[in-house]
């Protein structure tokens, strides 16, 4: 019984590590309950392309960071990841495209669309480094697909990245990407 | 008669003094630091009978070796003839090092709870004594009481005198009494803990507390009070509806609290309780309190703000520096007076119909700055080419005053032959 509890102790621990796991043999009634305590949650995705995933999500909203006091301070993407991570979703939820993945060429023509000027020096470092580090994308058939960590958004997150993407298929210069 | 006196007289007390003319007895800066939370709990419930607290120091673990002891004993023992002490430790070696087991005897002896079974030398049988049985039911039930535990156990008393036929009106008003001092206590407790957001101790409450069980347990008295003695102590029931009250609403605020930011626990833990929670808490308690926000490697946050702003720059319209259109003549330009008239109408008035003029003269008197400007606008005439020249005749003038010398060199103007490529308008290429 002991040993049962310590590898849901183990279990909660890497997922607060790592911040998604394969979700067989994970220890999760136990690790759930555990999160649950604290505010968390373990969202299952995936099963489609692989094993399915176990991802320490939140419950409700995700906790923003606060420069004032009560001080809290988070991680955060830089404004040109950030611009990369706005444009891979932008790509990958257009209803018109539905496309399953994007490529590192698909962003680079959208930001050169959109801003009439290349963004290969700061999307590309973007998509190979920092957004699939954060899990928000991941490597798949060629090109990026959505990450763990993208899929288990929090609501507020989720609209908000909406919002940019219905924003940019708006726009005049949105590519008109079809897929092949 | 003094005031002191007189106060006496009314039935106020005397302060509190060692001797008659001493000052009171200061009190200790601080309590007593113990070694073990159970101990500390225990001194403080038993504090009211203790001559000093530290006397009751020791770890948890030292509390749970002679909590085992005494089991052991009464295990080992069932017919109270004694046990060897070799026999004894044997048992508990191996969760308890052998000078703690020796040492905790030794206190259990002096306490009285432990008894050699013969006071005869060089006996190392012992046996429990009743009290040290009685330490076996109440020590961990102290060590551990909650305040909503210790509520309910009054409330079941409470609740049970009220319901005796043998109750007694006073009986009932002494527990009421006893009832709502312990909840206006708690109350109090916990609004300081929720005020000083001391997180450890806050998960503690939210975790022992169920205020809807309390909730219940109080009207269920209440109902027992009312229908037995309600003339007698609707005001000692009044008065505990008002300590209920207060102490749900802190129950309320904790609960509030926790759930509306649990994700931001950890960033409420204060520097000093970071020490004792790490050292104190198990791993559940740990990851509830530091979970993903205040020390490990928490996922990248998407800041809203920055995702709008990245929005911003991405659908921006770009603004290079814009380059000039050529003009067209429009309504406004068409309604500006020709430079060009302007020029000629200067030098018409300055030739005053003559064919040339020295303007000399006028550079020397006209005030400062006007011969420069009339100067550069002249070039500029005689430069379109329109039919006005400039000439000069190489002599200097000079006009003195008193204080300054003005020096002027000699300038002509004179009509002169327009060019053909000179002016665009239709006057420019006449000649005169």
């Amino acid at each position: 019984m002991v040993a049962h509890k310590d590898a849901a102790a183990l279990a909660l621990a890497r997922l607060r590590r790592n911040g998604s796991l394969p979700a067989v043999g994970l220890h999760l009634v136990e690790a759930e309950e555990r999160a649950r305590q604290s505010g968390r949650q373990i969202i299952l995705i995936g099963g489609d392309n692989g094993p399915p995933l176990a991802v320490l999500g939140w419950q409700g909203t995700e906790p923003a960071a606060s420069p004032h006091p009560p001080r809290l301070a988070r991680r955060v993407l830089s404004p040109r990841a950030t611009k990369a991570l706005v444009i891979v979703h932008a790509l990958l939820t257009d209803p018109q495209a539905s496309l399953n993945t994007v490529t590192t060429e698909q962003v680079l023509t959208a930001i050169e669309l959109l801003t009439s000027k290349s963004g290969q020096t700061w999307a590309i470092p973007a998509l190979h480094q920092d957004l699939p580090q954060a899990g928000l994308i991941a490597p798949q058939s060629g090109g990026w697909a959505p990450g763990p960590r993208m899929q288990a958004w929090d609501p507020s997150t989720r609209d908000v990245m909406a919002h940019a993407a219905r924003q940019l298929w708006e726009h005049p210069a949105w590519p008109g990407i079809r897929d092949a | 008669m003094t005031a002191s006196e007189l106060l006496l007289g009314l039935g106020y007390r005397r302060a509190v003094t060692s001797a008659a003319d001493a000052d009171p007895t200061p009190l200790p800066r601080s309590r007593h630091s113990f070694r073990g939370s159970q101990a500390s709990h225990a001194a403080a419930v038993l504090g009211i009978t203790l001559r000093e607290a530290g006397a009751l120091d020791c770890s948890d673990e030292e509390i749970a070796a002679a909590t085992d002891i005494c089991r052991a004993l009464a295990d080992l023992d069932p017919r109270g003839e004694g046990v060897a002490t070799r026999k004894l430790f044997e048992r508990l070696e191996g969760r308890y090092p052998r000078p703690m087991l020796e040492n905790r005897l030794v206190a259990l002896m002096k306490a009285g709870s432990v008894e050699k079974d013969r006071e005869v030398i060089n006996e190392q049988d012992v046996r429990l004594t009743l009290s040290g049985s009685l330490s076996l039911i109440l020590v961990p039930w102290i060590s551990t009481m909650s305040g909503q535990r210790a509520l309910l156990e009054m409330l079941s008393r409470a609740q049970a005198r009220a319901a005796s036929p043998d109750a007694a009106a006073d009986d009932v008003r002494a527990d009421l009494a006893e009832l709502r001092r312990v909840l206006s206590t708690f109350a109090n407790e916990l609004r300081r803990i929720i005020d000083g957001r001391k997180t450890a101790e806050m998960i503690q409450y939210a975790r022992d507390a169920d205020d809807r069980e309390l909730r219940s347990r109080i009207a269920g008295l209440k109902d027992i009070v009312v229908h037995r003695f309600a003339d007698e102590l609707i005001d000692d029931l009044e008065r505990l509806g008002v300590a209920c009250d207060w102490y749900l609403i802190q129950q309320l605020r904790l609960l509030k609290q926790l759930s509306a930011t649990r994700g931001t626990r950890g960033h409420w833990v204060r520097s000093d309780e970071v020490h004792e929670v790490m050292r104190t808490a198990d791993p559940a308690h740990l990851a509830a309190l530091w979970d993903g926000i205040a020390f490990d490697e928490a996922p990248v946050w998407v800041n809203p703000e920055a995702v709008l702003r990245a929005l911003s720059e991405l659908t921006s319209i770009s603004t290079d520096d814009p380059v000039p259109e050529p003009g067209a003549p429009g309504a406004e330009s068409a309604a500006e007076p020709d430079p060009r008239e302007i020029l000629r109408e200067l030098a018409e008035r300055l030739l005053d119909g003559a064919d040339q003029r020295d303007l000399t003269e006028a550079f020397l008197t006209l005030p400062w700055p006007s011969p420069a400007v009339l100067l550069a606008r002249l070039s500029v005439l005689a430069g379109l080419d329109i039919g006005y020249a400039l000439s000069y005749p190489g002599h200097l003038a000079m006009r003195a005053s008193e204080t300054t010398a003005r020096v002027a060199t000699g300038v002509i103007l004179r009509r002169a032959l327009a060019s053909s490529h000179g002016g665009t308008s239709a006057e420019g290429s006449i000649a005169w």
